[in-house]
């Protein structure tokens, strides 16, 4: 496995992880799904502890993967990130939409603001695992 | 020019012309239930506009050049769109995250979705400008 792929399937485990605490205490009831200031905590202490572990874990995998694999991107790596990012973008555009144009007719600010972070993450999930799955097959641009 | 990059021209300026109309119509004093509802009248008619126009703009440059207009996308095109999405991809997340950071500043929850809105059509326009400023340097 490369040095890329390793660091992709650490944000995408990472993310998974956070996320799933985050909308799932949401889901049990936590007041971040009514109110703005324990969402901003909630969200704050999630994402500063994801960031914590994706930085925690770049550094080990850097100290354990010779310096010639942890070259700069090259071609192939650069349009595997692309492909990704293109098939995210439609699911975040997709989310947008939704929370900036449908849900304000049914939902309440807090609401409208947890989507939108869902839409950020699924989008970020989905740009991750398409390069994920781009490595694996093998895929070249 | 490609058909591929007609359409991405028609594309880009039915959009900002459209949005322009919008936000430069659009009745900035109004907030709570009346902004939502001027927000959801000026949608809805900037939707059926948009139909409008580009199904008879499309339909008439694919009746001018029909051999073009049915070709499947080929590697260069489908290149062209991934550079130009996953461009368009960060502008989107930027734009939602300044959204974020208006929502904690402001209570004007239509201030907020005109903002929202605007980030979606700022990013569609750089993937219609991206696609065709690369068919036109040719890569």
């Amino acid at each position: 496995m490369t040095y890329r792929e390793k660091t992709t399937w650490l944000i995408v485990v990472s993310m998974a992880v956070a996320y799933t605490l985050y909308f799932g205490l949401i889901i049990g009831g936590h007041p971040a799904g009514r109110e703005m200031f324990p969402m901003l905590w909630l969200f704050g202490g999630v994402a500063a502890t994801q960031a914590l572990v994706v930085i925690a874990g770049y550094a080990v995998l850097a100290m354990t993967t010779p310096k010639a694999e942890r070259r700069r991107p090259d071609e192939r790596d650069r349009a595997i990130s692309r492909r990704g990012a293109a098939a995210a973008y439609y699911v975040l555009m997709a989310g947008t939409i939704a929370t900036g144009v449908v849900m304000p007719f049914t939902d309440t600010g807090v609401t409208i603001a947890n989507t939108a972070l869902f839409a950020i993450v699924l989008a970020e999930l989905v740009h991750a695992t398409t390069m994920l799955v781009s490595y694996r097959r093998g895929w070249h641009g | 020019m490609a058909f591929r990059e007609k359409i991405d021209w028609l594309s880009f300026a039915v959009i900002l012309f459209g949005f322009s109309a919008y936000f430069w119509i659009f009745p900035y004093g109004v907030a709570g239930r009346e902004g939502l509802a001027a927000q959801a009248g000026l949608l809805i008619a900037l939707a059926v506009l948009f139909t409008i126009v580009l199904t008879i703009a499309a339909t008439l440059l694919a009746l001018m050049r029909p051999k073009d207009a049915n070709a499947p996308a080929d590697e260069r095109d489908r290149n062209i769109t991934r550079r130009a999405s996953g461009f368009a991809y960060y502008i989107l997340i930027v734009g939602l995250a300044g959204c974020f950071a208006l929502a904690h500043v402001t209570r004007d929850l239509v201030m907020v979705l005109n903002a929202v809105l605007a980030a979606a059509v700022v990013a569609e326009l750089v993937r219609l400008g991206t696609q065709i400023c690369l068919y036109r340097r040719g890569i």
